[in-house]
Order: structure tokens, then C-alpha cells, then sequence
């Protein structure tokens, strides 16, 4: 009883003993590629609004998946806490004003916009306005970088003072 | 985390088993290692927000759950995250949409459900759920997923544009297997040239899945010359297709091909069923096929009176390679206060234009009534296919007074004014100089 006890021991020293060279034996590390899909947006520099100008701002977003294809796409979040009366698409007014907007937070109780949409433009994708529907930025296959250009108009007569700040809040789908 | 190891060679004996069995454990845990997303090290990682699994194939069997499905935040702030089902759609290409607008949203709950509260994913967390099919759609399957919604919680500066981030993992759920009916409808085979100096043609043939499951068909193209001879064949794009939707499966063809006439002839197979589509393509010169193909290039937000028609005015530029106008239309959809459907479109004008040139769209629509927001939607269409569409959304307003509109007119023309009367001003001096001058002596 005691020999295939002393065996076992025996064979588990020389296990450690012998180097792994000595033995024939072919072992495969497989690797199974998981299903996921990330999604990254940059938050791009901040529109200079001026009248009679068209400002423009770049946002990478990068899209990974390890699925054959995936697509972006871009939308208005209308239920973002925009005043009633919001015209999807639009920038609207902060309460309060600059001289830097980012210790604003909340929207004017009166609805005050911008007049023309923001634009929005994929490098080798699709370009548009935004509104208040998904709209197709780019369909794709594993990682890809998506650069968005927004742009927004402002006309000659349009009525924006200084230190006055307006944000969108755009809603990116990856699916 | 799935892993798998494998062993080949010889029957070993007991010490060789042994030191295998440690090596295996060894590769196993390498393998565990490199596949779990939680255990790696972070910074190779693009900050962002991760779902997984993002795709999930299977059966639609009531009460059937999918999951975990787990959200990762790798950024660097908190995001409030909710969670609700959607239903999908596909466009064209094959890329699955998430269909989150309201009326999707309440159908889809119908059918799935993932019970959870709306939750604060700090920087590094992770979020799980599990989605629980409710009962399959009439077509016994289910096609939608479960949206992870995640809003940017404050974090010091707040920008000018701010993001939401939605993920969606897509629940592909075929019917069971007896009740299962692949059925592909051809919507048509067409070629197109692309590329720049060295033209390319891409073949398309569009299927519509009128089945109740999702297909990926396996198909041929053949282009025979006029004399019946086999000049090429290439194999069709593999997509996934998801009923009731109609997408392009794509074969391109880099050989140049001289003028004249071509045979096309496509064979797709998907399940038991077999289907051929015949088409014809000309090509006036090498590789150069008759192309209609357009883009929006301009549609700007028009002013919208209230009780008026609206006047719509568009740009578009002819992306072919004949002079082309497409067909354009107009959609109107009420988005505010409540969602709508779109009515009937109206049809606008296209000015016909050069390959390469920028051609017009104009015209006009009428809105209800009703006060709101309207979503205008500008179409520009080949056939029943569209070619491409910009929207914007206007809010009618009370229709200001004449005097107001001419005050706004001058305001808006102010320079061309300006300049007019300078000129007029400048004429009419010049002309008084040039009268009250001496007329010259005569000699």
C-alpha cells in the first residue's frame, strides 16, 4: 500500500527536478476573443461664437469592437434639461454668463438659441445637422477613430452678447 | 472568462503527466490571464465606457435570461448609467441601429426586461444586468437589446458640448428551430463605379429578409461579356441580416473591364433556399457604369411662420458620373411637445447637374396646425433607394408685422445698402462735377 503512495511523491519531486525540455509534450494556449464594443468621445475645444462667422471645433471619438461591424451615430438629447420649446439641434443659452463657461451649469429658465443647428461632420463618414433622431455617423469594423468636426453659424444680425454661453448635449449611440 | 486548452502528442507516461498537468495549469491561467478584461492592467486601455458581451445570439424562449452583461467605466469621471430595452433596426450597409426613441422604447419593454436601478458608475466600476426575455414578438423571435444609457455627472469644468454615451448589446434571438423561416427576397442587382483615376465597379444586390430570423447568405457574383463568356466572379460581402430589413451585399471588381454590354448574375444561398438574380450593366468606357448617385450637401434650418407654408431650400452635389437630378422630397414629423410620425412627403424641384457640380433643391411644405416643434426631413432619392438625408427641426413662430419684416430686411442687407447708396451718392457728385465744369474754349 505504501509503494504507489511513495511513487506519486517521488514522480512529483522529479516533476519539479526535470526541466521542461526534457519532456515531450505539446501544449497550445488558446486565446477566445470576447465580445465587446467600447465607446470614447473627447470633448472638443469650445465654439468661439461670433456674428457672421462659422466657428469650427474636432472631437475624436473612437470606436472598439471586437464584433464584425459596429455604428455610430449622433442625436440631440432632447430630454437633456433643455427649456420647454427647444428646437433639437440647437445651442442653447446657460443661466448666467462668462467669462469661461465652465462653472456654468444649467440652462437659462427662458429659452433663448442659437438660430442655424450645429453641424456635424465624420472624416469618411457621414455629415449632417443635429437633431433631435439618431442620425449615422459612421459604420465600421474593429477599432477606428472617427474625427467629428461641429460647426455652427451664426448670422450677421443674430443677437449673441459677450460672455454669453450656449451647449448642446449630444447623445452617441454604439451599437 | 472562456479558455481552453488543448494537449497533443504521444500517451505520456506518469511523471511526463505530471509535469504537464503543471504546465497546463500554467498555459491555462496564461490564457485566463490574457482574456479577462478586470485582471489586466488598465492603462492600455482607451479611456472610455465598455460593454460586454455586445452581441448575443440565440432563441427566443419566454423567459429565457442573457447575462450578465457587463458596462465598465475607464474614464476618469462618474457617469449616471440607466438602463432600458430598445428594439433594432439595420440600414443598408448591415449596421445595426438601436432604435431609442420613445415608441420603440415602450414596444421593447413589452418584451424584455432588465430589472435594475439607475446607478452612479464611478471611475473603474463596473455595472451588471441581466436581461430576461418577457415573451417573444408575433414572428416568434426577438430582435432588440439592452441600451446602457450614461450621462456625465459633474466634474469640475463643464463643457460647451457634453456627451452621452449610449452602448447597446444587441439580443439576436431567432425563433425556435421548427418555427424558423428563412425567406430572402432580391430587391434588385445594380453596379456603380467608384474610385478615382483606376475606376472600380461595385455590384450590389440588395435582399430583403422577409423571413422571421436573421440570415447571413453565402452568394456568387458572375459577370459574363456580351458573348456569354465568364469575365468575373467574385464572392458576395457576408452580413448578418435581421428581418425585415433590406441590405446591399457587395462584390468588387478591381479588373478593368472594357465598354460594352455585361451579364450580371448573383446566387445566394441561405438555409435551404436558393436564389438567382440577373441584371444588366453597360459601361460606356473602362470600368465606367451609368451612376446616379448624390449627397446633400447643404440644408439649412428655414424660418417657420405660423399658418404658412414653409420654404425649404437645399444643396446637393452630383457624386456620379452623368448629369443626374435625383428625386427629393420633404418629410414632416412633430418631435415637441410629444413624438409623432412622419406624414406623407411632399415633393420638391432639383435643378438636373454636372457630375462633380452642386445642383438646388427647392420648394415648400405646409406644418400642422398644432403648436411645436417639427422635425423637416429633406430626402433625395434614386428610384425607391435614398441616396442621402439632412434634417433640421424648426418651431414656428408667430409671423412678425410688415414693418418689423422690413426693418429685419434692411438690417439683414445692410452693407448691400450701405453700398448701393455710396455709389449713388458717389454717381450722382460725379455727374454734378462733370455738369458744372466750363465746357472747354474753342480755339
Amino acid at each position: 500500500m505504501r509503494k504507489p503512495g511513495l511513487v506519486a511523491a517521488l514522480a512529483l519531486v522529479l516533476a519539479g527536478l526535470i526541466p521542461a525540455s526534457a519532456q515531450a509534450a505539446d501544449v497550445n494556449v488558446d486565446g477566445l476573443v470576447a465580445s465587446g464594443l467600447s465607446l470614447s468621445v473627447a470633448t472638443p475645444s469650445a465654439l468661439v461664437l461670433f456674428p457672421n462667422q462659422t466657428n469650427t471645433s474636432v472631437a475624436n471619438s473612437v470606436v472598439t469592437s471586437t464584433a464584425t461591424s459596429w455604428t455610430l451615430s449622433i442625436k440631440d438629447d432632447t430630454a437633456a434639461g433643455y427649456p420647454s420649446g427647444h428646437t433639437a439641434g440647437h445651442l442653447a443659452k446657460l443661466s448666467g454668463s462668462g467669462p469661461t463657461c465652465s462653472a456654468l451649469s444649467s440652462f437659462a429658465g427662458t429659452l433663448s438659441e442659437l438660430n442655424a443647428p450645429l453641424a456635424w461632420s465624420a472624416t469618411g463618414g457621414n455629415s449632417g445637422n443635429l437633431t433631435g433622431t439618431n442620425q449615422t455617423v459612421k459604420t465600421g469594423s474593429l477599432i477606428q477613430t472617427v474625427p467629428v468636426t461641429y460647426s455652427q453659424a451664426i448670422g450677421a444680425t443674430e443677437a449673441v452678447a459677450v460672455n454669453d454661453c450656449y451647449r448642446a448635449v449630444i447623445t452617441y449611440t454604439a451599437s | 472568462m472562456p479558455s481552453r486548452t488543448r494537449h497533443s502528442g504521444k500517451l505520456a507516461p506518469p511523471r511526463q503527466a505530471i509535469g504537464m498537468a503543471v504546465m497546463a495549469t500554467v498555459g491555462a491561467l496564461v490564457s485566463i490571464v490574457a482574456l479577462a478584461p478586470g485582471l489586466t492592467s488598465s492603462r492600455s486601455r482607451i479611456p472610455g465606457l465598455t460593454i460586454a458581451p455586445a452581441r448575443t445570439h440565440g432563441i427566443a424562449i419566454r423567459g429565457a435570461s442573457f447575462g450578465p452583461i457587463a458596462l465598465r467605466n475607464d474614464t476618469a469621471q462618474s457617469f449616471a448609467v440607466r438602463v432600458f430595452p430598445v428594439l433594432l433596426a439595420q440600414d443598408r450597409q448591415g449596421g445595426l441601429l438601436a432604435r431609442d426613441d420613445p415608441r420603440s422604447v415602450h414596444a421593447a419593454r413589452r418584451h424584455l426586461s432588465a430589472p435594475g436601478k439607475r446607478t452612479v458608475l464611478r471611475p473603474g466600476g463596473r455595472l451588471t444586468r441581466i436581461a430576461t426575455l418577457r415573451k417573444p414578438s408575433r414572428r416568434h423571435n426577438f430582435y432588440g437589446g439592452l441600451l446602457f444609457k450614461g450621462i456625465p455627472q459633474r466634474s469640475g469644468s463643464s463643457p460647451q458640448i457634453v456627451t452621452i454615451y449610449q452602448l447597446n448589446e444587441a439580443l439576436l434571438l431567432k425563433p425556435p428551430p421548427r418555427l424558423q423561416r428563412i425567406r430572402l427576397r432580391s430587391a434588385g442587382i445594380r453596379a456603380e463605379t467608384i474610385g478615382g483615376k483606376r475606376k472600380k465597379l461595385r455590384v450590389l444586390l440588395s435582399l430583403a429578409n422577409v423571413g422571421n430570423t436573421d440570415v447571413v447568405p453565402q452568394g456568387r457574383l458572375r459577370v459574363h461579356d456580351a458573348k456569354g463568356r465568364l469575365v468575373v466572379a467574385r464572392p458576395l460581402s457576408r452580413i448578418d441580416i435581421i428581418p425585415g430589413a433590406t441590405v446591399d451585399l457587395t462584390a468588387l471588381i478591381t479588373k478593368q473591364l472594357p465598354a460594352g454590354e455585361y451579364g450580371l448574375s448573383a446566387e445566394v444561398r441561405a438555409g435551404r433556399q436558393r436564389l438567382r438574380v440577373h441584371g444588366q450593366m453597360r459601361l460606356f468606357d473602362v470600368n465606367q457604369v451609368e451612376t446616379r448617385a448624390a449627397k446633400l450637401s447643404e440644408f439649412k434650418a428655414p424660418t417657420a411662420y405660423r399658418g404658412e407654408p414653409v420654404k425649404i431650400q437645399a444643396e446637393f452635389r452630383n457624386t456620379g458620373n452623368v448629369p443626374y437630378a435625383p428625386r427629393a422630397q420633404v418629410s414632416v414629423r412633430q418631435v415637441a411637445p410629444r413624438q409623432g410620425r412622419a406624414g406623407s412627403p411632399a415633393t420638391l424641384e432639383v435643378s438636373r447637374t454636372a457630375p462633380g457640380d452642386e445642383g438646388g433643391i427647392s420648394g415648400s411644405v405646409g406644418l400642422p396646425a398644432s403648436t411645436g416643434a417639427y422635425e423637416l426631413a429633406v430626402s433625395i432619392l434614386e428610384g425607391d433607394r435614398v441616396l442621402d438625408s439632412r434634417a433640421v427641426t424648426v418651431t414656428p413662430v408667430a409671423k412678425p408685422g410688415i414693418l418689423a419684416r422690413i426693418r429685419d430686411w434692411i438690417t439683414r442687407h445692410v452693407i448691400a445698402i450701405v453700398g448701393v447708396m455710396l455709389g449713388a451718392i458717389l454717381s450722382l457728385i460725379a455727374a454734378l462735377i462733370y455738369k458744372s465744369a466750363p465746357p472747354p474754349r474753342a480755339q
